[in-house]
């Protein structure tokens, strides 16, 4: 066998749970965690984001499953402290604390018993994950809110930024910046999103017209694009609040977008519906044909001059658009209903024959968007 | 075998999503188990699993087949591939190997997997 390197310079970390992510940011928020040091903020905010999936994974119902999960957190979470705890350290002895070698001793005791809390049965999984999950709850809120901003607070009264005094002991600064934990402090917490260039306001709406119209056909490659067109609806009835002046250009972007997308799904829907022989086809055909012409004849109107057309061109697109999925796209859902995991599967070969392209925004945000729902059904 | 003496080419970007998303992976063969999916590509994935998996079923290029389970639909799939690697994390007390899987042709990716781009090669070949 012929050795070669495996070149790491190809993996992008990346977080996965845009609705997980939105619990975590009002977790973080609402705990007022914050100590206003970045890169000690994004060390604490992937421990409390590790422990509160901890939480989470308690109440699980597959035992097998519950203990992987808690055993592979918890082996996280005791690795990932030592680290952090070892750049405090630094921190506190190159600050030259008062009582700085007593906080470090009680950290290491705390790491201790952290590490025999992690003990391994025979099946090679933790003893009490609810032991291990108490044990970092009881010490976080008081690390955070009183040893580190004892250091801090010590730094500033000895002129020191703290922001700059921790870079200066961080020994790979480097990595630290492209770690996954500050990745997800800057999304997080920098940028305040959940999915990367969508806004909070928008995933709201979109939502509830989700749980409004009850419009998922569990195929999920047709509600990945369904919700992509709520989203750019959304976002297009959002302009139609300011000044016409002002929206104009950007909305005229946005809207031939919509139009553009529009077109997609039908050919996508289409596709599926031959490949899965929907015996009305021909006539769901017939409808989005109708619409296209609808569609262009009120973009021609509005670039022949006529502005009231816009308006009337996006409420045509909303009305439209729910009532054709609500309606006759669920027939098409109920039509696959007895043999989705086959529909799935055509639609998942479209993909892989590039008929179909799946961009990543829009399998997050139904990530989001279904995550979303199981939880207010739960 | 370490992994840097794994013979293998990164044709496609690999995700990293150990902890954060609500998945996990069934094997059926070569053994029942449940493992913790790490990173995934187009081409296959990384697991975890405890290290009571026999050695003896764990032979480099030998069959395995399972599924990705999740609540997230467009994560869920049966997979079936190769064991392309291993590598136990830390000394056998760690209790827990790496296990590189490289996926069969044929089999239909979910829609998360296949959004994924293929990775450009910087050599350019």
């Amino acid at each position: 066998m012929k050795a070669m390197a495996v070149n790491l310079d190809f993996s992008i970390p990346e977080i996965f749970d845009p609705f997980f992510l939105e619990l975590l940011h009002r977790r973080w928020t609402d705990s007022h965690l914050s100590l206003g040091v970045e890169i000690i903020d994004a060390q604490h905010l992937w421990i409390v984001g590790l422990l509160y999936k901890m939480e989470i994974m308690l109440n699980y119902k597959d035992p097998n499953v519950r203990l992987a999960k808690m055993t592979a957190y918890a082996r996280e979470l005791l690795n990932f402290l030592k680290k952090h705890l070892d750049l405090e350290h630094r921190v506190i002895t190159a600050a030259e604390m008062p009582r700085g070698k007593q906080i470090i001793q009680e950290q290491l005791s705390f790491w201790e018993r952290l590490q025999t809390a992690f003990k391994l049965n025979q099946e090679g999984g933790i003893n009490s994950p609810e032991a291990f999950v108490e044990l970092v709850k009881s010490w976080l809120e008081r690390h955070i809110k009183e040893e580190d901003a004892y250091w801090k607070l010590h730094l500033s009264k000895r002129h020191f930024n703290p922001l700059d005094f921790v870079r200066a002991v961080v020994v790979d600064i480097e990595q630290e910046a492209e770690s996954p934990h500050a990745l997800l402090y800057r999304q997080l917490i920098i940028a305040q999103e959940v999915i990367p260039g969508i806004r909070k306001a928008v995933l709201d709406d979109l939502f509830f017209l989700w749980k409004r119209f009850d419009v998922c056909t569990k195929i999920p490659l047709i509600d990945m694009q369904h919700l992509w067109l709520f989203k750019m609806v959304v976002e297009v009835e959002g302009m139609l609040h300011i000044s016409f002046d002002e929206r104009r250009a950007h909305l005229e972007k946005v809207l031939g977008e919509l139009i553009e997308y529009v077109g997609v799904h039908f050919v996508s829907e289409e596709g599926l519906m031959e490949k899965v022989g929907y015996a009305t086809l021909r006539s769901h055909r017939k409808l989005h044909d109708d619409f296209r012409r609808t569609v262009y004849k009120l973009k021609d109107d509005y670039y022949s001059g006529n502005h009231h057309a816009l308006s009337g061109l996006v409420s045509l697109l909303r009305q439209w658009l729910l009532t054709h999925i609500v309606i006759e796209d669920s027939k098409f859902a109920r039509f696959c209903s007895g043999e989705i995991e086959k529909t799935v599967a055509a639609s998942r070969q479209l993909i892989r024959e590039k008929q179909i392209k799946i961009p990543r925004d829009q399998v997050l945000v139904y990530s989001y968007i279904t995550a979303r729902s199981r939880a207010e059904a739960s | 075998m370490s992994r840097d003496q794994i013979n293998e080419k990164r044709r496609h970007i690999r995700v990293w999503v150990r902890f954060f998303p609500d998945c996990f992976v069934r094997l059926h063969e070569p053994d029942m188990r449940v493992a913790l999916l790490e990173e995934f590509s187009l081409g296959g994935m990384r697991l975890l699993v405890d290290s009571n998996l026999p050695k003896e079923k764990l032979v480099l290029g030998k069959k395995i087949a399972g599924t990705i389970e999740s609540e997230n639909p467009a994560l869920r799939m049966p997979f079936s591939g190769q064991v392309r690697w291993y590598k136990m994390l830390g000394d056998e007390s760690v209790g827990a190997m790496h296990v590189g899987i490289e996926f069969d042709k044929d089999i239909e990716l979910s829609e998360i997997l296949q959004s994924l781009h293929t990775a450009e090669k910087r050599d350019g070949t």
